[in-house]
């Protein structure tokens, strides 16, 4: 296995060296021609403001057209999967947190997902719900941060503070449920960590009644502004057939006319409850993908409304305390319980042998975890499969072509988190 | 054979086992509290339910023995349901306090309750609320925890036969304790703790300092004395933090004694050493190995030029056979020196030297297995449960669940008299005596010379022992299918060991034990490496292999194995050693873990011989009184911080880990002498002790690691027994190494590789020239009206004088005391804990008193680990060796007893 | 393009619209806060600052039982326990660090908790110029506790962990009791 690792390091750092040999061939040969040509290697990053954490791309230039980019990835790699091997399942929540650290609560979604499968627990009713809730509201909170920034990286100043003021009133909500506004570490194996009150319900009410006239604000600055339209229409086109064979998801890939969306395909949660469309694009440029985040946060804020319609009352957590935490009252009250708490805390739960993979619909595409287990109380593997580092992969077909200062926003279209990227 | 189906699977069993053991062998393994491999069921805690497929009846699996057609299940909703409901009222008074219990995490009864329990009790609760046991040192009895499966009480009365604890009350009330609510008072083997699947009984020493999960194990073998237990040394950060055993593994099978699982704290205190010292102007200074390799390596050489045998070295027995091998090689190779010796001449050589001669090897004819075959067992001049316990513990087991016929011979009673079927209460030193007349006896088929007559007489007469019984023991001994004679320390330290040692030859000889399998002698080794030092050749007489060092033929063996020539010269041992120190022919000695002037009277002016040595290098742990003479002194690693092999009694090669790290800038004590050699210019080229442990094994194949139970197995029945080497250490295949010359001494027997190959020590034994001639003994003397002898013995709570250093067995054992026969403290109004002087021809000492109704009348026993210079002042000055081992043979002296105390 | 759309861009009517919406939120609520003058109320349950807490008789609440440097993902957390000085059977924690500059604030200690020792306050604004001054010793999260105690609080009590407080039930308490219930002067 270490060996496998090892060379797989090593093969990479070798293509790695090729590319970036044959560009310094490149520049030296145009070194050795007598007239200066158009052909220029530019080194963008790792400290870069618009790059959104820390990425470097080496670009080799013609002139201000872009010829060939290579994104050089792990300036935030952390080593979560490696980690998570040294840790109980509750103890991995809060890592997954620092993932794409922009929407923590799909991570942990994604996350609490793939052990429930492995353990094939039914979550109660009543947690289902919140679930899907707050996963859609981390959505809308996701694509408002996608909208302020690109607007901002694009230029457009003013809609970053609309839109983060829409933002800011989730986060409160998010602050109320779990105590963190970023890292909320909320979901729980078989259930979420605390209820949702009623004060919380009104509140998601009355910013749903509102959000619409907020989306209009946002497309009056936006939606026919000629610099903006310069900027992202047909820019970074991508076809379905290319899309597809590249492993894009989420907007990037809807961006192109697929209408994938897990959703919809494998649907989890209470998704199967509500009604909601996947709002699909046409020419696949970056236009294309703003509209359907515009949407995307419409149809979120549906189902917003309509889980908080349907919602049934109940627990919130699996009442299978070989799993969940028991009720901290009867802790010390009851033996059996705190002996439950005690083995919890220390062990975690174990797990059957076995191996999972679960993808999860997330703001910025299909975040999947695959986890080996070997039945112990921690996993024997966890490979991550983030949606930001695989729609890095299609960054050089993408952007070829096009002028540098839309490397920006090629960036920028795909919601990229280099907290997830680098993992 | 029964035909059983368990989960339907059919399993085919003996008629006697129970379900359990039918259900362990078809691999489905049952929960259980109560039930242990190596003890009798006894179907308390109700957890190994199983459910008969045909009757529907849940019945007990530990206690129900199988039947012929059976079918059975051990899973299923009646049985899980069985298995929830006495979880819950197991625990419904059980207190709430996981978080505090010092078993929390890794305590069965949790386990259980999270893998099978309920997550909520239905039950109202009544919660015990007993004060806590906190009067011993060692174990603290919390009664609130217990769920009475009596693991414990069984496990110190079968395995241990120790009866210190047991049930006190009965009904509701019922806890587990010491007898009378007093303080815990016993061995200390701590196997109760061990096997408790609760936190009733948890460790007083690190009591709430742990959290098992914080811990690190590593498996690996005690270097205390020769039993060669495995055991769980677990640490936190490097450090150690507690011993523990695991069931059915190693030799011991999952049970340690007092020492291996308490005493192991010495090696983490700050009095040790933990950088080189080096004397400057009559201090010892702290210097650094950069300073000292140097300084050391040019006197040396100074030395080393001007002829061979100029430098002489003494080494611990206790260390490993890695140390043992660089130490002679580092001698004979590099130094020119055969002026070496071991610890083992104090007391072990007297046995080691007849048996290489009259059987060729040091492996044991027999192992503890056949301890548990044999009929007949007599036991001369040892008290295996202190020397070597775990020998001990299958001895109990022999006589008790074995009813073999146990003959004890000693002068006070030991802990096994009690299981013998007779005890021949002997005089103090009288063993050789004892030996003598029992093995002429034999061997002239009771045709006894007058001379010998008049010499049984006077046993019967003198030492007042009942002839009846006496016949008893030789017609055992003639009429037995299989015997084993047990030897010890107190045979080995009288002052006809050797002679006496061929004489118990010469005994199993005539009964015919050598030939036949399943008898013979086993001699219980003083320290954990005794065999190992010697097969390595640490001593004059033999190099390694035990090949004698003085033939030439020999000594070309081993120039061609090392390709180099070998020019040391006569050389000699510890007695040879001190003699040439004083002729002026020896200019440098160096020890490992050695103190030649704690063995020896204050008077015995080894002091002013050792004084006019011009180099004195002491490789030690600890500050002692040559450490305070040395030039150099040089911090050697214990043996918990590095890694070594080490022969136990029964002949095994086991591997011994490195668990923590190393103190200060101490070094293994092979690779001081490396480095040494490195800085003369001439080395070894030792440079890891797998290495070393290969060079080893290449020579002396025989040597190849070896264990019995090595694989640990969960839940076993104890009769699975695997003999298989230990893999870890790196070593060639067995087909690919050849021994030296194709003549190691070490011969071991095919299928048991840790026994000697019987035919070849039938045929040696053949030739023995020895066996024809009676050896005449001295007859022991008897103390006058109003006289003692003083004799010393090892204690059970330590090893040696280094754990004297150890604070967790200082707790349990802090000081020495004198032990006096009870009836003549009454006598002589003694008290316990009173102070008397005693005094010999050559001084007198006093000493603290404990009456015992084990010690004879005759005789006052002290612990020879506290056996300081005051003690030793006792004996005379003189030094007197054996002339045909070179031993020290004064061990007993004259006293008279006194009340009045010296100033 | 069409006449009308050729208007719009002659006009600039799109750039028009959006300054008007700009500038109709001149006259809005203002939605931004001075910080630092003014501060935000945080929630009740913030995962803020941990702490430690304390008996209503001013005894420590904490038994050294490690289950929180067990349950730690960040391992902030370090217990070392021993025996109480003072009375032989009880367990307590000698030593008791906890890494602010590691700890990651995800409330799992306060969760692990058995006896309600640990809690979180609003806290979030320590900082200091070396990194040993965010390592805090028990001593420090005992009078971080004291001066935030109704925070801590509200925290269990909003994170649903109040319970062993309130049941009434005496029976938890009662095998780890505030030394003055049992013995006099504590």
């Amino acid at each position: 296995m270490d060996t496998e690792k090892t060379t797989g390091v090593k093969e990479d750092i070798r293509q790695k060296e090729i590319v970036l040999g044959s560009l310094r061939q490149a520049v030296l040969q145009n070194l050795d021609s007598s007239i200066q040509t158009d052909q220029f290697l530019l080194n963008m990053g790792p400290q870069h403001p618009s790059t959104h954490g820390v990425l470097r791309v080496l670009l080799d230039l013609d002139g201000e057209r872009i010829k060939r980019s290579v994104p050089d990835l792990g300036y935030l790699h952390r080593g979560t999967e490696k980690i998570a091997e040294y840790r109980t399942y509750n103890q991995i929540i809060p890592l997954t947190d620092r993932l794409d650290y922009v929407s923590a609560m799909a991570n942990n979604y994604a996350f609490v997902r793939t052990v429930e499968k492995l353990l094939q627990l039914k979550v109660p009713e009543r947690a289902e719900f919140v679930r899907t809730i707050v996963a859609e509201v981390q959505r809308i909170v996701n694509h408002l941060f996608w909208l302020g920034t690109q607007a901002l990286d694009i230029g457009a100043m003013s809609v970053f503070f609309y839109t983060f003021r829409e933002r800011e009133e989730l986060l409160d909500i998010f602050e109320i449920l779990c105590g963190a506004r970023l890292t909320t570490n909320y979901y729980r194996v078989g259930g979420v960590e605390s209820d949702i009150p009623q004060h919380v319900v009104d509140r998601l009410y009355r910013f749903i009644d509102a959000f619409d006239g907020n989306i209009r604000e946002y497309n009056t600055l936006l939606e026919t502004n000629r610099i903006w339209l310069a900027r992202t229409k047909n820019i970074a086109v991508i076809t379905a057939e290319d899309a597809i064979n590249f492993g894009l998801s989420g907007p990037t890939l809807r961006g192109s006319g697929v209408p994938y969306d897990l959703r919809k395909f494998e649907p989890y949660g209470a998704y199967d409850q509500v009604e909601f469309d996947v709002p699909v694009g046409q020419n696949g440029d970056i236009y294309d993908r703003y509209w359907i985040r515009i949407e995307e946060m419409r149809q979120s804020a549906k189902i917003v409304r309509q889980c908080l319609d349907k919602l049934p009352s109940g627990p919130i957590m699996t009442d299978d305390h070989k799993v969940s935490f028991p009720e901290k009252g009867n802790v010390m009250h009851n033996m059996e319980t705190l002996i439950h708490h005690f083995l919890l805390v220390v062990h975690g739960f174990n797990v059957p042998p076995g191996d999972t993979y679960c993808g999860t619909e997330t703001p910025k595409g299909e975040l999947g975890f695959y986890i080996v287990s070997d039945g112990t109380g921690k996993p024997y593997r966890m490979k991550i499969r983030a949606p930001s580092f695989v729609n890095m992969g299609a960054f050089d077909f993408m952007a070829k072509g096009y002028m540098i200062a839309d490397i920006i926003t090629i960036f920028g279209t795909y919601d990229i988190v280099m907290g997830e990227c680098d993992r | 054979m029964a035909k059983v189906t368990v989960n339907g699977i059919e399993v085919e069993v003996d008629p006697s086992y129970t379900i359990l053991k039918a259900a362990e062998k078809a691999g489905i393994s049952i929960p259980t509290f109560c039930y242990h491999p190596r003890m009798d069921p006894a179907g308390s805690c109700r957890i190994c339910a199983v459910e008969l497929e045909d009757s529907k009846r849940v019945v007990m699996s530990c206690v129900t023995p199988v039947a012929d057609g059976m079918r059975v299940l051990t899973e299923s909703p009646k049985i899980h349901d069985a298995r929830k409901t006495n979880l819950e009222l197991l625990l419904l008074h059980h207190p709430l306090d996981c978080p505090v219990c010092d078993c929390g995490g890794e305590c069965p009864l949790q386990n259980m309750s999270f893998a099978y329990g309920a997550t909520e009790s239905r039950f109202e609760s009544h919660r015990n609320d007993e004060a806590e046991d906190l009067k011993s040192d060692v174990l603290v009895f919390n009664a609130n925890r217990c769920i009475l499966c009596g693991k414990c009480v069984r496990i110190c009365d079968e395995i241990q036969d120790v009866h210190a604890i047991g049930f006190i009350n009965r009904g509701f009330d019922t806890i587990i304790g010491p007898p009378l609510g007093k303080k815990l008072d016993c061995e200390f083997c701590g196997d109760c703790l061990e096997v408790c699947p609760t936190g009733a009984i948890t460790d007083h020493f690190v009591r709430y300092k742990f959290r098992p999960w914080q811990l690190e194990q590593h498996q690996t073998t005690c270097t205390y004395c020769a039993s060669g237990c495995q055991m769980q040394v677990e640490t936190e950060n490097e450090s150690i933090v507690r011993v523990t055993s695991k069931e059915g593994l190693g030799p011991n099978e999952g049970s340690i004694c007092v020492v291996g699982r308490f005493g192991f704290n010495h090696v983490q205190t700050p009095q040790r050493f933990d950088t080189p010292y080096m004397r400057v102007e009559h201090r010892l200074v702290p210097s650094s190995w950069d300073e000292v390799l140097p300084e050391l390596a040019s006197r040396l050489n100074a030395i080393r030029r001007k002829g061979t045998d100029r430098v002489a070295g003494l080494l611990s027995s206790r260390v490993s056979l890695e140390d043992a091998y660089a130490f002679q090689t580092f001698f004979r190779r590099v130094l020119r020196s055969n002026m070496i010796d071991t610890g083992a001449r104090y007391g072990f050589m007297n046995a080691a030297i007849p048996l290489v001669e009259a059987t060729g090897t040091l492996r044991p004819l027999v192992d503890h297995e056949d301890l548990l075959k044999a009929k007949v067992i007599l036991l001369v001049g040892a008290d295996p449960v202190a020397e070597s316990n775990i020998t001990g513990l299958f001895l109990k087991r022999a006589a008790r669940k074995n009813r073999a016929k146990l003959y004890v011979v000693d002068s006070e009673a030991i802990t096994l008299s009690t299981r013998a079927s007779d005890h021949i209460r002997i005089h103090p030193g009288g063993e050789s005596l004892f030996v003598g007349v029992l093995s002429e006896e034999i061997s002239s088929r009771g045709n006894l010379s007058a001379e010998w007559l008049t010499r049984k007489e006077e046993l019967f007469k003198n030492w007042n022992v009942d002839p009846g019984v006496f016949q008893r023991l030789v017609n055992d001994l003639k009429s037995a299918e299989t015997g084993i004679v047990v030897t010890g320390r107190k045979m080995f330290r009288n002052e006809n060991a050797s002679r006496s040692m061929i004489n118990m030859m010469r005994l199993i000889g005539s009964l015919g034990w050598i030939e036949k399998e399943g008898c013979g002698i086993l001699p219980i080794p003083e320290t954990a490496n005794d065999l190992g030092v010697l097969m390595m050749g640490a001593t004059h007489e033999w190099l390694p292999g035990l090949l004698d060092a003085r033939n030439e033929s020999s000594r070309k063996q081993w120039e061609n194995a090392w390709g180099t020539s070998l020019s040391y010269g006569p050389g000699g041992g510890l007695e040879q050693i001190l003699q040439g120190i004083e002729e002026g022919r020896i200019n440098a000695l160096i020890t490992i873990g050695e103190n030649p002037i704690g063995h020896f009277p204050p008077g015995s002016r080894v002091r002013e011989i050792l004084g006019k040595l011009e180099l004195i290098v002491a490789l030690d742990m600890f500050q002692n009184e040559l450490v305070d003479m040395a030039h150099f002194v040089l911090p050697a690693s214990s043996s918990f911080e590095r890694a070594g092999h080490f022969v136990s009694i029964e002949g095994f090669v086991q591997k011994s880990v490195s668990t923590m790290a190393h103190w200060g800038e101490s070094l293994p004590d092979w690779e001081i002498l490396e480095k040494i050699s490195y800085a003369m210019g001439n080395p070894m080229g030792f440079d890891s002790s797998e290495k070393l442990m290969a060079e080893i094994v290449r020579f002396l194949p025989d040597l190849s690691p070896s264990t019995r139970n090595g694989e640990h197995f969960v839940g076993g029945t104890g009769d699975i027994h695997l003999v298989k080497p230990l893999d870890s250490c790196g070593f060639a295949n067995a087909s690919d190494v050849k021994g030296v010359g194709g003549l190691s001494l070490l011969k071991a027997s095919g299928s048991t590789p840790h026994k000697a190959n019987r035919e070849s020590v039938s045929s040696r034994f053949r030739s023995w020239t020895e066996m024809s001639r009676p050896i005449m003994n001295a007859t022991s003397g008897i103390p006058g009206e109003g006289e003692f002898i003083f004799s010393m013995s090892k204690s059970l709570f330590h090893s040696g004088k280094m754990t004297l250093q150890d604070p967790n067995l200082k707790k349990i054992q802090p000081e020495g005391k004198l032990r006096i026969n009870r009836q003549t403290a009454r006598k002589r109004k003694i008290k316990k804990g009173e102070k008397i002087t005693l005094t010999s021809a050559h001084g007198r000492c006093s000493f603290v008193v404990e009456p015992s109704p084990m010690v004879s009348e005759f005789e006052l026993v002290f612990p020879e680990h506290f056996a300081d210079a005051q003690v030793l002042a006792l004996f005379p000055p003189e030094m007197a060796f054996s002339p045909m081992t070179g031993t020290p043979t004064t061990h007993r002296i004259r006293v008279s007893l006194s009340t009045e105390t010296i100033s | 393009m069409t006449l009308k759309s050729l208007v719009k861009s002659v006009l600039f009517t799109e750039i028009m619209q959006g300054l008007k919406l700009t500038f109709t939120h001149m006259f809005k609520k203002k939605i931004t806060v001075q910080y630092p003058h003014q501060k935000l109320e945080l929630a009740d349950g913030y995962r803020g600052f941990i702490v430690h807490r304390r008996y209503e008789n001013g005894q420590e609440r904490c038994v050294g039982c490690d289950l929180c440097e067990a349950i730690c993902p960040a391992k902030a957390i370090r217990v070392v326990g021993d025996i109480h000085p003072e009375f032989p059977e009880r367990r307590f924690a000698k030593e008791y660090t906890l890494d602010f500059t590691r700890c990651i604030f995800c409330g799992f200690c306060v969760v692990a908790c058995p006896v309600n020792a640990l809690s979180m306050t609003k806290e979030y604004a320590h900082s200091s110029f070396t990194r040993e001054g965010l390592i805090y010793s028990k001593d420090q999260l005992l009078t971080l506790g004291d001066k935030c105690e109704s925070e801590s609080i509200a925290y269990l009590k909003v994170r649903n962990m109040w319970g062993a407080e309130d049941s009434g039930k005496d029976e938890g308490r009662y095998h780890f009791p505030p030394i003055s219930a049992t013995q006099s002067g504590g």
